[in-house]
């Protein structure tokens, strides 16, 4: 059984995929609501957190190397994938 | 609300159309397993190095066989260290017991694991869509890849590891879809045992695990968690004990020294081949991701395809890496792709109601008939458009030569072969043609002229397979004494000191990867004496330089 109410709006649910105990219940599966939310949380982190290694590592040289870029570009992808899927409600990720 | 597509008659005339097309798609790829059988009855009979690399893994063979780990001080003599984790090794043990350092059993061993994994995604796509033919063809496409082709029947540990990646998924991708506790747990604790045995073939399993456990958490987190934990413990304590009973040389020479510079162009290059060669089966996978993603629960095929392509295809940038490192992201788009096909052939479609059914497929539902009409055509053009992409065959001998002069196959390679990127990519496996009888002798040749040197006088190869022909020590690993050199993990002081004061009464150079310093006491200390080819490559043939004139 999922647990997650329907009823629940997208903001009301976003800090429950990370805090709520009901995450570790044993019958517990993420929606893609669920899951939307949670990548768009890791896309726009990552994202920030990629972008922050040249700010913090003052001693790198070059800017945003091709890796970084890449993974750039994925965190991007990885939160605009998590958008679509909020409107997808409660079918089971 | 769902919607499927209703199914058409058996008896339309689009079905013979579909079966000719299929008939013609499975004799492509069947040819293409007879090339690749031909290919591995050639190897298992070559008795030298066909890919740089192979004879120092069976010299890990015959340490493991004797009791010793290969895991040792590179700084003294032999010289000799393993960036490779030991499982594939240890498994052919056995063999070197009863056969001695032989190529053979090696490539047999591979060639084998090739066809696991092959039957591994047939069996995978049909549990998943029950159909015979679209299960064996997606089974075929794996082992038509020439990126498969070319590593599969080798002396190399990578294709293992696809292997036991694969089957460890295939057990994991149903795991949660039983509800006898103590059957699931025994699931999983195969699954993930075999991941953990991936991962101690070549540690590029590591992107399928973040996979596997990635799934796990998005349809069972506390699940996820408690296997994840036993997963790194298990894992863990192997690394720590081999840490440990290698003196702390298993973590130099596997983490240390498998930490490469990035070259883009490689990686744009290789990711290239890929999509030119694999993009008919590549398309429907991507497919069948997004309709898991928008109108099915998302499998772990999906995950494991995402995780490995984008992983690897970032890996494949590095120095010392390749084509192969795409192996697991092509035997993934087997798998999704081959449900993509079955799903469409048996007409399995189904769509949850919302948005993006809406705005992408409400509009061609009218059409639906006449859609799966069309898609008894287009799947088995898609095999056969994959099959003509990925061709590959020798284009001499007695039938291949035939064939290939009956069809104007050209040699695109200059080794009698044809491959669909011609050895042109940086990085792109130039293998795959045969060996031939003039290759052995020549091999042979150079096992003659090491012969004339003492035994009791060290001779410095390149290649190991020469050293073991003769019975002599195997006395470096080159590529691990370069890339240690690379971060200040090796001093080559005691290795240069034996070069300076020519106690090597030979020196075989191939690719001349040595570190900078060696190879400049190997110039100044010793002169070429012959060049001898074998399989493409030239082997120099350095004796001691006469100083006093």
């Amino acid at each position: 059984m999922v647990i997650s109410s329907p009823n629940n709006n997208a903001l009301d649910i976003a800090p429950r995929v990370l805090y709520s105990r009901t995450m570790f219940r044993k019958d517990f599966a993420f929606t893609k609501r669920q899951l939307g939310f949670l990548l768009l949380i890791v896309g726009v982190l990552g994202f920030c957190l990629i972008f922050g290694i040249d700010l913090v590592d003052a001693g790198r040289e070059g800017g945003v190397g091709p890796v970084q870029r890449v993974a750039l570009l994925l965190m991007v992808s990885t939160a605009i994938l998590g958008m679509t899927l909020i409107p997808l409600g409660d079918d089971l990720a | 609300m769902t919607n499927s597509i209703m199914p058409i008659k058996s008896s339309s005339p689009i079905q013979l159309i579909y079966r000719v097309l299929i008939g013609i798609a499975l004799v492509l790829l069947l040819f293409q397993s007879v090339v690749y059988v031909a290919y591995t009855v050639n190897l298992i009979n070559f008795p030298f190095d066909y890919d740089q690399g192979e004879g120092f893994e069976l010299v890990d063979v015959m340490e493991f066989s004797q009791g010793e780990f290969p895991y040792a001080n590179i700084e003294t003599y032999p010289y000799y260290g393993s960036i490779y984790p030991p499982l594939y090794h240890v498994l052919l043990v056995p063999f070197a017991w009863l056969f001695g350092a032989e190529y053979w059993y090696g490539r047999l061993f591979s060639f084998l694991t090739t066809l696991v994994t092959a039957g591994a995604i047939s069996y995978a796509v049909h549990r998943a869509a029950k159909n015979r033919t679209i299960a064996l063809l997606a089974g075929l496409a794996f082992l038509a890849s020439p990126i498969i082709y070319h590593i599969g029947p080798l002396f190399r540990q990578h294709i293992s590891m696809v292997m036991f990646e694969t089957v460890g998924v295939v057990i994991l991708a149903n795991v949660n879809e039983i509800t006898d506790t103590p059957k699931r747990r025994r699931r999983l604790a195969l699954g993930l045992g075999f991941l953990i045995a991936a991962g101690y073939t070549k540690q590029l399993a590591a992107f399928t695990a973040l996979a596997a456990l990635a799934f796990l958490f998005i349809r069972n987190p506390r699940r996820s968690i408690y296997w994840g934990i036993g997963f790194a413990l298990v894992g863990g304590l192997l690394f720590g004990l081999l840490t440990i009973a290698t003196d702390g040389h298993w973590w130099t020479q596997t983490v240390v020294a498998n930490v490469k510079d990035f070259f883009p162009q490689q990686a744009i290059g290789l990711v290239r081949v890929w999509w030119k060669m694999h993009a008919f089966l590549i398309v429907p996978a991507a497919i069948y991701i997004l309709y898991e993603v928008y109108f099915d629960r998302i499998s772990l095929y999906s995950l494991w395809f995402i995780a490995t392509t984008v992983l690897s295809a970032m890996s494949a940038g590095t120095w010392g890496a390749g084509d192969s490192y795409y192996a697991t992201s092509i035997a993934a788009f087997c798998i999704l792709s081959g449900i993509f096909a079955a799903r469409t052939i048996e007409r399995s479609w189904m769509f949850n109601d919302n948005y993006v059914k809406r705005i992408f497929i409400s509009p061609f539902l009218d059409y639906s008939k006449q859609l799966a009409s069309a898609g008894l055509v287009v799947i088995p053009l898609l095999y056969i458009g994959y099959g003509v992409m990925t061709f590959h065959m020798p284009t001499s001998g007695a039938i291949f030569g035939q064939i290939a002069d009956l069809f104007n196959i050209p040699d695109n390679t200059g080794r009698h072969f044809y491959d669909p990127d011609g050895y042109t990519t940086l990085a792109y496996a130039q293998i795959g043609h045969f060996t031939t009888q003039e290759d052995i002798e020549n091999g042979y040749r150079i096992v003659e002229l090491i012969e004339t040197v003492p035994a009791d006088v060290p001779v410095l190869s390149e290649e190991a397979a020469f050293s073991l022909r003769t019975d002599r020590d195997v006395i470096t690993n080159p590529v691990v004494l370069m890339i240690l050199s690379w971060v200040n993990a090796f001093d080559s002081g005691e290795l240069v000191g034996m070069i300076r004061n020519q106690e090597f009464g030979m020196i075989i150079l191939k690719a001349q990867f040595y570190p900078t310093d060696v190879l400049l006491a190997i110039t100044e200390f010793y002169e070429e004496e012959e060049r001898i080819p074998m399989n493409g490559f030239s082997y120099m043939i350095l004796r001691p330089r006469d100083l006093e004139n």
